[in-house]
């Protein structure tokens, strides 16, 4: 994959405090790229400094290679932006908004209309296209939030939290609606704090805390790298014979726990041990009614490296 | 730019109600200016003394006439106390032989035009030299009223601010001049093209106007651009629309009065007078009651750059602002 931008031991303070210190990422093209952090991590400063509507105090940006110093005009015109705030004109229709936007781009005429039509269509707004957005739910204002910054076909969209404080159809509508974007080819930037949101989204994921970037990957080798440890959950019946001290005699077992009819037994990941396992279990003429295997989710890894929880 | 300005009038349309009031504001200013001008001003109120006398009576009669002085005849006189409480602002004591006796405690400058009434009555005028003319009281009264539109109309600019959609429309490829340019232009037309239809609908409708069609569109467009100006200037400083418009507002209706937009205060050549100059609606009016009795000097031409000056000022500190908020700088 070419690199749509690169980003080069970016730095900006306000006054003593760093807010992002040195940070390095590349944006790929056609990933959903999502940026995680917990609040004052810097990702909305790093955010308006990739809108261009930020400077930096030094580093580098890029775009197709070239340093935006150079190309900033170039870079905002395939640039589409969903900000966190809800940034549309409440007493003007859908479309007026959406035609406004798009008009900022130099799109004119015919054009102009079928890209109106096409976003909001695209967002499910086309049947309420004529109506003014002050009559609009919450859910409806984020969609039409997003028509605005996708009219004009952006090569790349970056959405601030699109999904803060609506109901679970529009969220839905929302993330259907940008797994659509990345097959149609958009690279997507995606800041958030739902991390079931990231697990369904992102092909790449990028954690920020205290203004730097503490880990990068995508969600599988996040938790691959992140955890050394997984978790075999067992159902069993008639465990009157099982001896929980028999699994410790067994390489890479750290810790057996025991509820009810539930077996929990946590492991080293990369010991391949599980037929030793169940041999015990059959061994006590115990019964395995279900198995299977627990691994990290990314609320896990979140918490492991920043200490804190995504909504914090 | 042409985008920003049809988005404005979009966005303006849906609250129609701005509009209606500027408009009615600037049609009530117009006509309080006009029949306020035509209104024949009272000079005083006198107390005319006959003690019963018939003939002086009679003259005392053809007195009370004169539309400049609200005349009681009396056969007595009132009491000294009566021109201290203001009831009275002469007593004029009149004999047989056509003498007059004035007491006042007003100005002399009263007594004199008294007298000056009294000798010759029938062909009295007060002298209107120090008067504004219809011309000047019609821009007068428009000036606060076309300020105050322009405070009005950048609310669309204060509230991109506000709502963040400044933020947004910066991260198009728009340019930052455009922007703010598209706004400047807006609310200059919207105060100007209202308050000169207004003005040509007066001439056509034949009423008195004072001044010149193109002395009014040059003037109007002035006050249009100095009140653009300064309520752009003033929005770029806040970030909440309510605090610019309260301030500009407060400005405005403050500066305006004491500027003399409806009455002057001040007398020439006091401190007053000197220190009111700041304020570009004082150099303005002075600039407009010149231009009316063709009594323009170099140095009120200069009152008049002066405005331009200022008006160039406040763009360019909006201009600076604005840009240093929003604009993408390393």
């Amino acid at each position: 994959m070419s690199k749509i931008v690169s980003v080069n031991n970016l730095d900006k303070s306000y006054g003593e405090k760093q807010v992002v210190n040195e940070i390095s990422f590349d944006i790929e093209k056609g990933e959903v790229l999502c940026l995680l952090g917990p609040n004052g991590a810097g990702k909305s400063t790093t955010i308006n400094i990739l809108c261009g509507i930020l400077g930096f105090d030094a580093g580098e940006m890029k775009y197709n290679g070239t340093s935006i110093k150079y190309c900033l005009n170039d870079f905002k015109r395939h640039l589409g932006v969903v900000p966190q705030d809800l940034a549309i004109y409440e007493e003007l229709s859908a479309e007026q908004n959406v035609r406004f936007f798009a008009s900022l781009y130099g799109i004119k005429g015919r054009e102009l209309e079928a890209k109106v039509t096409n976003s909001l269509e695209f967002v499910g707004l086309g049947d309420r296209r004529k109506d003014k957005a002050k009559t609009f739910s919450g859910g409806m204002k984020r969609r039409l939030n997003i028509a605005c910054a996708i009219a004009h076909e952006p090569e790349l969209l970056i959405m601030d939290e699109p999904t803060v404080g609506i109901d679970p159809q529009s969220r839905n509508h929302i993330l259907n609606s940008i797994q659509k974007l990345s097959q149609q080819g958009m690279t997507i930037l995606y800041t958030t704090h739902y991390m079931e949101e990231v697990e369904e989204i992102s092909t790449r994921i990028l954690i920020m805390d205290s203004g730097t970037i503490i880990a990068e990957g995508t969600k599988d080798s996040l938790k691959e790298d992140i955890f050394d440890e997984r978790q075999f959950i067992l159902e069993i019946e008639k465990d009157e014979n099982l001896v929980l001290d028999e699994f410790y005699k067994i390489e890479g077992i750290k810790k057996v726990e025991k509820k009810e009819q539930q077996l929990t037994i946590t492991t080293l990941k990369n010991i391949e041990n599980l037929d030793k396992i169940i041999a015990v279990v059959i061994t006590s003429k115990t019964k395995i009614i279900n198995l299977f295997c627990r691994t990290a989710s990314l609320e896990n890894v979140f918490l492991r490296l920043t200490g804190k929880s995504l909504r914090d | 730019m042409l985008e920003i300005l049809i988005n404005d009038w979009k966005r303006l349309l849906e609250e129609k109600q701005y509009l209606f009031v500027s408009m009615i504001l600037t049609i009530c200013s117009i006509v309080s200016a006009i029949a306020l001008t035509n209104m024949t001003e009272t000079k005083g109120n006198l107390a005319l003394v006959t003690y019963g006398d018939v003939n002086v009576t009679k003259s005392a009669k053809q007195l009370e006439k004169n539309p400049y002085f609200n005349i009681s005849i009396l056969v007595s006189p009132p009491l000294k106390s009566d021109l201290v409480q203001n009831r009275y602002d002469a007593i004029v004591t009149m004999t047989e032989e056509g003498t007059y006796k004035i007491e006042s405690i007003k100005s002399d400058e009263l007594t004199s035009v008294i007298k000056e009434f009294l000798e010759n009555p029938l062909s009295f005028v007060p002298n209107s030299d120090n008067e504004r003319k219809i011309g000047t009281n019609i821009i007068g009264y428009m000036m606060m009223f076309l300020l105050l539109q322009g405070v009005l109309y950048a609310r669309l600019f204060a509230d991109d601010k506000e709502k963040h959609m400044i933020e947004r429309v910066f991260m198009s490829p728009i340019a930052f001049r455009g922007y703010l340019l598209g706004h400047a232009l807006f609310i200059c037309l919207l105060i100007f093209i209202p308050s000169i239809s207004v003005i040509i609908v007066a001439k056509l409708l034949g009423i008195k106007i004072g001044l010149s069609l193109v002395a009014y569109v040059g003037l109007i467009a002035t006050l249009s651009i100095l009140g653009t100006a300064f309520s752009l200037m003033l929005n770029s400083f806040f970030c909440i629309a309510d605090t610019a418009n309260m301030l500009g507002t407060s400005i405005i209706l403050l500066s305006s009065i004491l500027a003399g937009s409806f009455y002057s205060f001040s007398k020439d050549k006091t401190v007053f007078d000197k220190l009111l100059h700041i304020l570009p609606q004082k150099d303005f009016m002075d600039f407009v009651n010149a231009l009316e009795k063709g009594t323009l000097t170099s140095g009120l031409i200069w009152h008049f750059i002066y405005i331009v000056i200022l008006s160039i000022t406040f763009f360019v500190v909006a201009m600076f602002k604005t840009r240093k908020d929003y604009v993408y700088h390393k």
